[in-house]
């Protein structure tokens, strides 16, 4: 303990794991506020209490919670461990989605699964067993393109493997997050941008060719290129979007005193929450969030860079773009900026599946940023060789630092390629 | 690793990136279209309803309702959920088939519509209770006219818009209407209502309180209708009115109009103050009580009548043939001599004539409280010629209204003062100053009238044959041929009957004018005269006016 307070009084402390932390309960709670708000019209009106929504949401906000603290006190490695099994049964889940019985449908797409007031969306589960797997196999290889390669053709199997029984539900948004988090994934891992170029032809290649076979998809791209001439068909959502964010100006009508979501707003507590938060707080309470994501990202990536070791590194890398994806899409769907998917907000939306998720997720996070300050710990009291190791790391981040100062000043590629030789 | 953390950035730069561009596209959509799209939201959201006041009532002098208001509802459409089961459960209640209102609702579901407009309330509840999603009532209100066709063209009637389409109805529209209050609405994308917001009260109208007695009134109909169906006349009208106050007590026309259903046809015109006609014998009372007036003249002067007056080339004749006769003022009176009204009228000289023609209120409008009064025509003095005092006097070749004749046959009754008629007592209970009249005859003179006038109802007087048990009556009959084409028609006239009792003290007068009888009933004597006498018989004992 006492060499614990001595190691945080010598070093200026990574906050990282405290703004990720705190943005993450801002966006909890604001989605808790903002859920209620948008789901009691409807509740009501068919004779609820109206909290229905808050309720489970709060419920499963409190198990998400427990579950990313118990996976933070775990560590990576428990985490880690959970890989094949995590695969294991996201594959089966998802297969058994597709099966009658078992499957539940919804808005023309089966894409839950469960019993009663239980229900589970399998795709939400992948994801994060997708970003365990492909952290596990780029461990080791990150900035070897030979190792890479091999890396990368498992990914691709794999990945596209589980795209291709979520694509089918259909869930083109889900399997869009996959493919860009997978994507940031070995971006991060090195993999050279050629290489990467292709693979997002090819990605772009398969979308379109999916919205050509596809009906449902293929209404909603069309609809996004001109949402006000599909106003009352394909477009309704988007435009009653737009509608909601307009009426709710700079500041917006207040908690509350939204309108659009009493039955002319649909999904306005799950996939649409970012409209409601625009007719009541306004464009201030929208650029909140969208600070609160910025704010996630860059602690995320922070934890990322500080990493212990490269699995970790990949981990966090995996667990930050798919907060970041998420929000994006969802973001831009909501702005009319992309089509629509049918992306929750993370950490805001109604939804338990993608919430316990999340937060289990940002459990992954938080271990990974212990890790990189308990080896700090370790230093003063064991290995010599782990002394090293972290003093170099610390020296490292300390020059990083003072280095990216230094860019804010003198802007320019060439100065991070040349820390990388003196480094080297 | 480093390549990893140049990668990091690159990542980190590409969110920041796309989460400034949803920045700036919020900004946009919030911000710059915001005017635009909150409009939008306006329009689908928000509506502004009006609340029709309450039209204030309409009563007779005794508070008896002649128009009223009571509470009805508008049915109102938008975006129905089930057009056809609403259709099948309104169509009962609204008496219309499932199939046209379904149509209606199936047409336009967006647009607010009326279903039915101005619904009686019992059964507007039973529509709110059927708890139809889009259906919605909206306060309005129905007119009723209790008396049906009573007063008719006086009242007016309504335009299916709410405001007063003519009479009194248009005339005091303002005061009736009220102020209708307004309400916000917000409404949810089902079609329920979400806050209802009271912009401003409505406020309910202003009663109108008239002088018009409704029995009086209803008398006065009664009699003109067997008038109408005995003699077939074109119109007739007749007024009560009482002298003293120049309040008017019934004004009434035939054929009679129904305020439910205003319209254009000509039992619309208010022949009372809109009638325009030659009035024949009942206009010798300017010459008359101008010449009393201006000394010339006493009621017993004497004049030498000639059995036909020759004057500027032309034959004068009176309307009963007789020799060459003697006669004072009150038997020129009551035989209506022409040519005794026109000697008067030469002792008078045509400058003097023509100023108590004017004095005696004709060739202005009396001011009555009643939209669409006439003028009648009196030529200026400067268009007389040589022949005009030679038929003025006795009432051709000027026009005059049938209220203009009794306010002036009024002055006489009252003493001399001449007061201008009204019929509204009160306008939302305050009571309406009664304009002063003024003095155009010395009580003298008016009293000197008022015992000349008792001649045309005396033996040998024109209506001799009128007579009321125990009241003195005072009158004058008249009777003027039309112009047809500038030439006087020998069958087509217009017959009257002025006069007021008892008639040393007069409380009530009546006015009878009945536009082209038919059925050979020629003098005024005959149709109006019998009239006059039915309905002052009835008002002398329905007003407990004690015998002279």
């Amino acid at each position: 303990m006492a060499h614990a307070l001595a190691a945080r009084a010598a070093r200026p402390r990574d906050r990282s794991a405290d703004a990720l932390i705190t943005a993450a309960l801002c966006l909890f709670a604001l989605g808790a506020v903002m859920v209620y708000s948008a789901s009691a019209p409807s509740l009501l009106s068919s004779g609820g209490s109206g909290a229905s929504e808050l309720i489970s949401f709060a419920v499963w906000g409190a198990v998400g919670l427990g579950a990313a603290w118990l996976i933070a006190r775990r560590g990576v490695g428990a985490l880690r461990a959970l890989t094949g099994p995590l695969l294991f049964l996201a594959f089966i889940l998802l297969l058994a989605v597709h099966l009658p019985h078992v499957g539940h449908a919804s808005n023309g797409a089966q894409r839950w699964i469960g019993v009663g007031p239980f229900n589970f969306e399998p795709s939400e589960l992948m994801k994060l067993a997708l970003v365990l797997y492909a952290a596990q196999v780029l461990a080791g290889r990150v900035g070897s393109p030979p190792a890479l390669r091999i890396a990368l053709k498992r990914i691709a199997i794999v990945g596209a493997a589980a795209a291709l029984l979520v694509v089918t539900q259909p869930d083109l948004g889900t399997t869009l997050v996959i493919t860009f988090t997978l994507g940031s994934m070995v971006v991060v891992a090195g993999v050279p941008l050629r290489t990467l170029g292709y693979g997002l032809l090819v990605a772009i290649v398969l979308v379109f060719g999916f919205a050509l076979v596809n009906r449902y998809a293929f209404d909603r791209l069309s609809s996004f290129v001109d949402p006000w001439s599909h106003a009352s068909t394909t477009g309704y959502q988007a435009v009653q979007g737009q509608i909601a964010i307009g009426s709710g100006g700079l500041l917006g009508r207040g908690p509350g005193n939204g309108i659009t979501k009493d039955f002319y707003l649909p999904n306005g507590s799950t996939d649409f929450i970012l409209a409601v938060i625009g007719e009541e707080l306004g464009v201030v309470g929208i650029c909140s969030v969208l600070f609160l994501y910025g704010l996630m990202l860059y602690a995320g990536l922070r934890i990322a860079r500080s990493a212990r070791d490269s699995y970790s590194l990949v981990l966090a890398t995996g667990i930050t773009a798919l907060i970041g994806v998420q929000a994006v899409l969802n973001v831009f769907a909501v702005l009319s900026l992309a089509p629509l998917t049918g992306v929750p907000l993370p950490f805001v939306s109604y939804g338990s599946s993608s919430l316990l998720v999340m937060l289990a997720a940002l459990g992954g996070l938080l271990a990974v940023s212990r890790e990189s300050a308990a080896g700090l710990h370790v230093v003063e009291r064991t290995s010599e060789q782990n002394a090293r190791r972290s003093e170099s790391e610390r020296t490292a981040a300390d020059r990083d630092r003072s280095r990216r100062d230094g860019r804010t000043r003198h802007a320019g590629a060439g100065s991070g390629r040349r820390a990388s030789h003196a480094r080297g | 690793m480093v390549l990893a953390q140049r990668r990091l950035r690159l990542l980190f730069a590409s969110f920041a990136a796309l989460l400034l561009i949803a920045a700036l596209r919020t900004a946009d959509l919030g911000m710059l279209q915001g005017t635009h799209l909150s409009d939008l939201a306006q329009s689908n959201e928000v509506r502004i309803l009006v609340q029709p006041a309450m039209r204030g009532a309409i009563v007779d002098a005794s508070g008896r309702a002649l128009a009223l208001s009571e509470p009805g509802d508008d049915i109102e459409a938008y975006r129905v959920s089930y057009p056809a089961t609403a259709a099948a459960k309104l169509a009962p209640l609204l008496h219309e088939s499932s199939a046209a209102l379904a149509l209606k609702l199936e047409q336009h579901p967006n647009s607010n519509q009326y279903l039915a407009r101005q619904v009686p309330a019992a059964t507007a509840q039973r529509i709110e209770s059927l708890g139809i999603n889009g259906i919605a009532l909206a306060t309005d209100n129905i007119r009723y006219y209790p008396f049906g066709s009573l007063a008719g063209q006086l009242l007016g009637g309504m335009h299916s818009n709410g405001s007063g389409a003519a009479g009194l109805e248009a005339a005091y529209d303002r005061a009736l209407a009220g102020s209708s209050g307004k309400t916000r609405v917000v409404y949810a994308g089902d079609g329920k209502p979400i806050s209802v917001d009271v912009l401003r009260q409505a406020r309910t109208g202003a009663s109108l309180r008239l002088t018009i007695d409704a029995p009086l009134q209803q008398e006065v109909e009664s009699v003109l209708a067997s008038v109408g169906s005995r003699f077939s006349p074109y119109s007739s009208t007749g007024i009560v009115s009482d002298p003293r106050t120049g309040a008017v007590l019934a004004l009434a026309n035939w054929p009679s109009a129904n305020p439910s259903s205003p319209g254009g046809g000509r039992n619309w015109i208010d022949s009372a103050i809109a009638m325009n006609y030659e009035p024949g014998s009942t206009f010798k009372i300017v010459a008359v009580g101008g010449a009393l007036s201006d000394g010339l003249i006493t009621p017993n002067t004497t004049f030498q009548i000639p059995a036909a007056l020759q004057f500027d080339g032309r034959t004068i004749n009176d309307s009963e043939p007789h020799g060459n006769e003697t006669l004072t003022t009150a038997g020129i009176v009551g035989q209506s001599s022409n040519i005794g009204a026109v000697e008067i009228g030469q002792l008078l000289g045509e400058n003097r004539f023509y100023q108590w023609t004017r004095r005696f209120g004709f060739g202005a409008p009396t001011g009555i409280d009643v939209p669409g009064e006439e003028q009648g025509l009196i030529p200026p003095l400067s268009d007389y010629n040589n022949f005009s005092m030679g038929n003025l006097p006795f009432g051709q070749g000027e026009s005059v209204t049938p209220i203009q004749l009794a306010t002036a046959y009024a002055a006489i009754a009252d003493g001399g003062v001449l007061r201008p008629p009204h019929v509204v007592a009160a306008v939302g209970g305050e009571a309406v100053r009664t304009p002063r009249g003024h003095r155009i005859l010395s009580p003298q003179v008016a009293a000197e009238m008022r015992k000349i006038l008792e001649a045309p109802l005396a033996p040998n007087g024109t209506a001799s044959e009128i007579s009321i048990p125990g009241y003195t009556l005072a009158g004058k009959t008249g009777t003027a041929n039309i112009a047809v084409n500038g030439i006087y028609s020998h069958t087509k006239y217009v017959a009257s009957f002025v006069g007021f009792a008892p008639a040393e003290h007069p409380k009530v007068e009546v006015t009878v004018v009945v536009d082209q009888p038919q059925d050979g009933a020629i003098y005024g004597t005959d149709a109006p005269a019998h009239a006059w006498e039915d309905i002052m018989s009835w008002a002398l004992r329905y007003m407990a006016i004690p015998p002279s």
